[in-house]
């Protein structure tokens, strides 16, 4: 006998696979980087470890600090379980919650999360603090562009902003999934992927670095907090990953109905895609370096050109 | 291809052949490295060849089938050959002098390919289906983006492949839009190629003895 | 017939090789002149027969010579000859001054006679994209003979001659496709399937308009960056100043003709299919705007060869405009200017080169006093000067004066204000500059050795500049009447 799961759960359990795993890709990820590196690299579960090192300590506020300060965690912890609601993790059938919100909801609370880090690391007004938050601002301009395109292409391509849709049009529609306008998208976001979970060719965030953003900007932060901002960046780069391959490139192995096989199912072939796009992406890391600061626009105007050229091909595809 | 109604797949690929033939250029205009210019040359005239030869199965004409093997011996393996065992001889590892920076001769590229995909719209849409109307667009943004590259960059080498870019756009449009073209006319053209491409590397060579550069940018001694 | 045109196409073929079959300057200086006066005489029993048969077609219309064709080939034929007997003089006088070496004459002979021959075949073929590939192998002949002698500055001029034009002509290749296309449209109910002027002309009523409207803007910005109608002009005076003497007036006094002949034939094929008001407006834009470039280059120039090449430019201007015109006197006089153009080119060209040779230098303003250095070369020098300018008793006046003529007769009077106002301004350009040439104040460089060149360097100036005047004075009715037939031919 069957038995059938409710919506709900599929819910709750989106949430708890986003926020259980997201530390296993990025430690994955980091342990690629270090093999292909020639070295042995820490543990995939390094990512747990710091999470429950962090976890453990006491919480330490600067003086001076604002209220800012301590609700940036949060805030930014909060938007990625958000996040998490809208997006086509398990399920290719929408749930209860995934008509809260289209793409661009989606992408505001990205910001959301990204401004309320911004302000926080300006709170203290130290210098690295106010390089990295300007930093980040300058790519988050530059990226902005080329996200709108892709949002634009997707609605055309689905006639409609919601993930859910996109992920079924593609499914249903063979030529449209091989169409130019597809890959040019697909090509586009990983770009912007690439650019947003801070991988080279824009940065390598390390902290030995003097030209970090990412770690600049949380610099002032350490225990529960940081542990917080460090699990939603985790977050990030999971839901990331998970736009880019459930809604645009391989849409297939989610549950199609409700029983827990496929539950488990979507849970593994989820984690296996990963798994290969994160091997992937640590060999783009590895294999190329780093651009100087003032030529990010070649490259974000490479993925806007990606961007247009998808809307383009689109209006001509001809079938 | 005008005239002929094909199969879905075909348009598909045609479709993505020809991005990814735009995306060639594209990928030329944000380098600025000689021998990745006549790698992406090649390989753009790799995908051509393979349009082409789709096309000619596709609508079993034999002329294409020929065009498209000439297409693949001289512009993918001849004329990089050639570009290539130039660079190696004279031992051209320089970078490319631009006049304008790449991020802006990428926009410029893509106002030139929106302007191509406007003229192409006017021009033939009233009679040709969506694909074609996509293809020839690509293609005379090929040529668009051939002329910005001469413009643009100040070496011999990428003069020539500037002309070669114009030269693969006219020959994509002629497989897109007119199939039944002489294929005299392309015999002709392809000769054409050649000789231009000797003549230019003969006088770059000249040039190379006589300044020991194969940069243009000290052409401007001649005006008024 | 057959075998005539053969023949006559194989004459400069043989010379080109002659340097390197029997490797004795002279052999290759007299094979070349003896090629150059046999294409004269074929070219003018071409036109014979074309005026006779109307049209000569062999090769299975492969090749198709009507007057205009033949026309052209006897123009190239004309200055072909001149520049032969003068590059003899010229050559010479260069490996005297060690400017060149004899491999670089081999070189020369080989490509002079191959741009001749490139030349010849253009207005034979009656397939557009092969007369188009065919002006593009003129570029790359006569782009070597830019470098006859290898220097910095003549690469430069050549590199920009490959250049500006392969790219030009390549627009040219795009507008012949279209042309293709426009006769090719699935659904239509006439097909016509060919790139054959005589085909495409006389079927040019199913055409497909707005193609053919597109198209033939490209064909006038490919071919006229050939023929170096303005904007597209620039490669001109750097080819033309740096190129040997006898090449510059083979580049200017034929080559630009030759282009221009596929202008003419898209002319009138556009013209048949969306009305001549088309193609005629963008030539006479066009052309204005040339005259207007040609004129300002004039002005302020100080090189000699440069100054005659910006005089090419106007020229076709002028010649632009006149088949813009259109109407009898338009076309009528932009053809005679053409034959004028042929004539009186070649003379200042090879003057410029007997400066050249005297003084080391082009620059007008180091040059003075030639009357009393090189009297008969001067003499030539400035009547030819009259004559290129449309001084009364040349030819030049009467095509000139029959182009003023057509645009008042078309109400365009503002068009002649200018054009008038361009050609006095050209008129005193020019001759201020040559007279200070010529009759400026002798410096008395003791450097320079008093006395002309040869024969060889007179003879090539002296008949043209009689051709021209008589031609003034008399058009003989059997010219008459060739132009008016291809008046027809293009007009009609």
């Amino acid at each position: 006998m069957d038995i059938y799961l409710n919506s709900t759960i599929f819910q709750i359990f989106q949430v708890i696979i986003v926020l259980a795993f997201s530390p296993f890709i990025a430690g994955f990820i980091s342990k690629m980087e270090e093999i292909f590196e020639g070295r042995r690299g820490p543990s995939v579960f390094q990512p747990y470890y710091d999470l429950h090192k962090l976890f453990h300590k006491e919480i330490l506020v600067p003086s001076g600090a604002s209220f800012i300060f301590g609700l940036t965690p949060f805030v930014s912890f909060v938007s990625m379980v958000l996040i998490t609601l809208l997006l086509p993790v398990l399920t290719i059938y929408p749930l209860p919650l995934g008509f809260m919100g289209d793409m661009l909801a989606g992408a505001f609370l990205f910001s959301l999360s990204s401004f309320f880090i911004n302000l926080a690391s300006l709170d203290l007004s130290t210098s690295y603090g106010g390089l990295g938050s300007s930093r980040a601002t300058l790519l988050a301009i530059l990226s902005e562009p080329t996200l709108i395109l892709v949002f634009v292409g997707v609605a055309l391509i689905a006639k409609s902003t919601l993930p859910y849709v996109m992920l079924h049009v593609i499914v249903s529609s063979m030529p449209l999934y091989f169409s130019s306008s597809h890959f040019l998208i697909i090509a586009a976001f990983f770009m912007l992927f690439l650019a947003d979970t801070d991988r080279r060719p824009i940065n390598a965030s390390t902290h030995v670095e003097m030209s970090m953003i990412e770690e600049a900007r949380i610099l002032e932060y350490s225990g529960p907090y940081l542990a917080f901002l460090k699990w939603s960046g985790y977050m990030k780069q999971f839901l990331l990953l998970v736009i880019f391959l459930n809604v645009l490139v391989f849409p297939w192995g989610l549950s199609v109905n409700h029983s827990p096989i496929s539950l488990i199912i979507a849970v593994v072939s989820l984690i296996i895609k990963m798994l290969i796009v994160g091997l992937i992406a640590a060999v783009i890391d590895t294999a190329i370096s780093r651009l100087r600061f003032f030529r990010y626009q070649e490259y974000f105007s490479v993925a806007f050109v990606l961007g247009v050229l998808a809307i383009m091909t689109f209006q001509y595809k001809g079938f | 291809m005008l005239g002929y109604t094909m199969p879905i797949y075909i348009y598909v690929i045609e479709s993505l052949l020809v991005a990814l033939i735009l995306l060639s250029s594209f990928a030329m205009l944000s380098s600025r490295w000689v021998s990745f210019y006549i790698h992406s040359y090649a390989f753009q005239s790799f995908l051509i060849f393979i349009l082409t030869l789709v096309l000619g199965i596709e609508s079993q004409n034999i002329n294409l089938y020929l065009v498209a093997f000439l297409t693949l011996f001289i512009r993918t393996i001849i004329v990089p050959y050639m570009l290539l065992r130039m660079i190696k001889k004279f031992n051209i590892k320089e970078e490319v002098k631009l006049s304008v920076k790449i991020p802006l001769s990428i926009i410029s590229g893509l106002l030139l390919t929106v302007f191509a995909y406007f003229l192409i719209y006017r021009l033939i849409s009233p009679f040709s289906p969506k694909i074609v109307v996509n293809a020839s667009s690509i293609a005379l943004s090929l040529v668009f983006i051939g002329f910005f590259m001469i413009i643009s960059r100040f070496t011999t080498i990428t003069h020539i492949l500037g002309i070669l870019i114009i030269e693969n756009g006219i020959f994509l449009l002629s497989v897109v839009v007119v199939p039944t073209l002489p294929i005299i006319v392309e015999l002709v053209v392809l000769f054409d190629i050649l000789v231009t491409l000797v003549a230019m590397l003969i006088l770059s060579m000249f040039m190379k003895m006589q300044t020991g550069s194969f940069s243009t940018a000290m052409l401007k001694r001649l005006v008024g | 017939m057959q075998i005539f045109i053969v023949a006559f196409l194989i004459i400069p073929l043989l010379a080109s090789l002659a340097p390197f079959i029997v490797r004795n300057k002279r052999f290759a200086e007299y094979a070349s002149l003896v090629s150059s006066s046999l294409v004269l005489i074929g070219s003018s029993v071409i036109l014979y027969l074309s005026v006779s048969l109307k049209t000569i077609s062999i090769f299975n219309k492969a090749i198709v010579i009507d007057e205009f064709g033949a026309y052209i080939i006897l123009l190239v034929g004309i200055v072909y000859f001149l520049s032969s007997m003068y590059g003899i003089s010229y050559m010479r006088l260069a490996i005297e001054d060690e400017k060149m070496t004899d491999k670089e004459l081999g070189r020369y002979y080989l490509f002079l006679n191959l741009f001749a021959l490139t030349m010849l075949v253009a207005p034979m073929i009656n397939n557009m994209a092969i007369y188009l590939i065919d002006i593009e192998l003129t570029t790359i002949t006569s782009a070597f003979l830019v470098v006859t002698e290898i220097t910095e500055k003549s690469i430069e001029a050549a590199w920009k001659y490959i250049v500006v034009v392969s790219v030009g002509l390549s627009l040219a290749l795009l507008g012949t496709i279209l042309f293709y296309l426009s006769g090719n449209i699935p659904g239509s109910a006439h097909i016509v399937s060919s790139l054959d002027w005589t085909v495409l002309s006389s079927h040019a009523a199913y055409l497909n308009k707005d193609i053919v409207r597109f198209a033939f803007v490209l064909i006038v910005i490919g071919f006229g960056t050939k023929v170096g109608l303005s904007p597209m002009h620039t490669w001109l005076p750097d080819a033309h100043s740096e190129a040997p003497s006898p090449v510059s007036s083979m580049l200017s006094a034929s080559l630009l003709n030759t282009a221009m002949y596929g202008i003419m034939r898209y002319f009138s094929i556009a013209g048949k299919d969306v009305g001549f008001g088309y193609p005629k407006a963008i030539m006479i834009a066009i052309g204005i705007f040339t005259i207007f470039t040609g004129v300002m280059g004039i002005i302020n120039q100080k090189s000699t060869k440069r100054l005659f090449a910006y005089s090419s430019i106007e020229h076709m201007g002028i010649i632009g405009l006149g088949f813009g015109l259109g109407g009898l006197f338009g076309t009528f006089g932009a053809l005679l200017q053409m034959l004028s153009h042929s004539l009186a080119k070649p003379i200042m060209f090879f003057g410029s080169g007997n400066l050249l040779h005297k003084y080391k230098t082009k620059d007008i303003r180091k040059i003075k006093g030639v009357f009393y250095v090189m009297p008969k070369t001067a003499f030539l020098f400035s009547i030819g000067v009259l004559a290129l300018i449309g001084a009364p008793p040349s030819v030049t006046f009467i095509s000139e004066f029959l182009i003023i003529l057509q645009s008042l007769k078309n109400g365009y009077y503002i068009i002649t204000i200018i054009l008038v106002g361009l050609l006095v301004a050209a008129f005193v350009g020019l001759l201020a500059k040559v007279v200070s040439i010529v009759f400026g104040k002798d410096d008395d460089d003791p450097n320079i050795q008093k006395g002309d060149f040869g024969p060889l360097s007179i003879l090539p100036m002296a008949l043209p500049l009689v051709v021209l005047i008589i031609l003034g004075f008399y058009i003989p009715a059997n010219l008459h009447h060739l132009l008016i037939g291809i008046t027809h031919i293009i007009i009609k």
